[in-house]
C-alpha cells in the first residue's frame, strides 16, 4: 500500500516536472540585452586594466627598489682585515668582549657565614 | 553544435563581432535553461548576462572548440548556483498554504483563458521551486537538469567532471528528498489541480 502511493508519488512528480519545463519557457529577451552585455564588459575591461596597471606599477617599483638595494650594499666599502662579510676572527670577537667586561673600580667581595645572622637571632 | 568550430577559435582569439554572433546564437537556449534553473523569469535576463561575462572572461582558458557547449553548460549552472544561493528563500509557507493562495488567486483573477493559463504555469513553477526548495541547491540543479532539462548521464559528466556512478547516488539521494517533500504536500498539490 506504502509502495503503491510511493510509486504514485514517482509518477505524479515526472508530470510536475514536465509541466514545469513547458511553464518555463524562455522570456523575450529585451531590446538591450546586447547593449547591455557590452557595457558589462567593456566595464570590467576597465576595472581589471586599472588593476593590471597597478600591479604593474608596483613591479616596477619593487624591481627599482630592489636594484637600489643591491648596489648600496655593494658600495659599502669593507673594513680592512676582513674577508668582506665578517670584520673579526672568533678569538678577536672574544678578546673584544672581554675587554668590555673590563670594570675600573672593583672591590672585594665580603662573604659572611649565615650562621652570623642566627647568632643575631635573625634565623630564629 | 550552434555555431562553426571556427567562430568560436575566432572568439577565444578576441574577435568581438565572432563573440557577438556566438552570443546571439546561444542567447535563447541559454535564457530557457537559465528559467529552468531559477524559475523566476523576472531575474532570467540577468543571470544569462553575467553568464555571457564569465564567457567572455573565460573563453581562452577553453581547451577545444568541441567542449564548448558543456563549457557553456558550467558557466550557466555556476551563473545559477551564485543566484540561488543569494536569493535563497526560507520556506516559510508549506506547498499546502501555498497551493490554498494560489487557489484564491486563481478563483478571483481567471477572468479568461490566457489568464487562467498564466496563472496556472505561474502555479507549478511556484509548486516545483517550493519542492526543489527542500533539497540543497547543488542537488536542485542536479535535477533541474536531469528531470527538467532531460540532460543524459553522459552529459552531466561533461558538465560536472564528475563520473556517472557518484552522479547516479547524488540524483537518486535528492529525488527521494524531493520525493519525499512531494508526498507530505501531495494533498495540497490535488487541491490545487497541479500534476494531475
Amino acid at each position: 500500500m506504502q509502495y503503491e502511493d510511493f510509486s504514485n508519488s514517482n509518477e505524479r512528480l515526472d508530470r510536475l516536472f514536465a509541466e514545469y519545463r513547458d511553464a518555463c519557457d524562455a522570456p523575450e529577451l529585451s531590446a538591450g540585452f546586447m547593449p547591455a552585455l557590452w557595457q558589462k564588459i567593456e566595464a570590467r575591461q576597465s576595472t581589471s586594466w586599472v588593476f593590471k596597471k597597478i600591479s604593474g606599477w608596483f613591479v616596477a617599483a619593487s624591481a627599482a627598489a630592489t636594484v637600489v638595494l643591491g648596489l648600496a650594499l655593494l658600495s659599502i666599502p669593507s673594513m680592512p682585515g676582513s674577508n668582506g662579510n665578517y670584520a673579526t676572527t672568533y678569538v678577536e670577537a672574544l678578546a673584544a668582549d672581554h675587554i668590555a667586561e673590563y670594570t675600573l673600580y672593583t672591590e672585594p667581595v665580603h662573604a659572611e657565614k649565615i650562621a652570623d645572622y642566627s647568632a643575631g637571632g635573625i634565623l630564629e | 553544435m550552434l555555431v562553426e568550430f571556427e567562430l568560436i577559435k575566432k572568439a577565444q582569439d578576441g574577435d568581438a563581432a565572432a563573440f557577438n554572433q556566438v552570443v546571439v546564437a546561444y542567447r535563447r537556449k541559454t535564457l530557457g535553461t537559465i528559467a529552468r534553473l531559477i524559475g523566476r523569469p523576472e531575474d532570467v535576463e540577468d543571470v544569462a548576462q553575467e553568464v555571457f561575462l564569465r564567457l567572455y572572461f573565460s573563453l581562452d582558458q577553453l581547451r577545444t572548440p568541441e567542449g564548448f557547449e558543456a563549457w557553456l553548460y558550467r558557466l550557466t549552472v555556476n551563473a545559477a548556483y551564485d543566484h540561488l544561493r543569494k536569493h535563497r528563500r526560507r520556506a516559510e509557507t508549506r506547498v499546502a498554504d501555498l497551493s490554498e493562495q494560489q487557489m484564491t488567486m486563481a478563483d478571483a483573477a481567471a477572468s479568461s483563458s490566457v489568464d487562467r493559463d498564466e496563472i496556472r504555469k505561474r502555479q507549478i513553477r511556484e509548486t516545483v521551486d517550493e519542492l526543489l526548495s527542500s533539497v540543497s541547491t547543488e542537488d536542485r540543479i542536479l535535477l533541474t537538469l536531469k528531470e527538467v532539462e532531460g540532460l543524459s548521464l553522459k552529459d552531466l559528466e561533461k558538465v560536472y567532471g564528475a563520473n556517472e556512478n557518484a552522479l547516479k547516488v547524488r540524483l537518486f539521494r535528492a529525488r527521494q528528498r524531493v520525493l519525499k517533500a512531494y508526498h507530505g504536500s501531495e494533498k495540497g498539490i490535488q487541491k490545487a489541480g497541479v500534476g494531475s
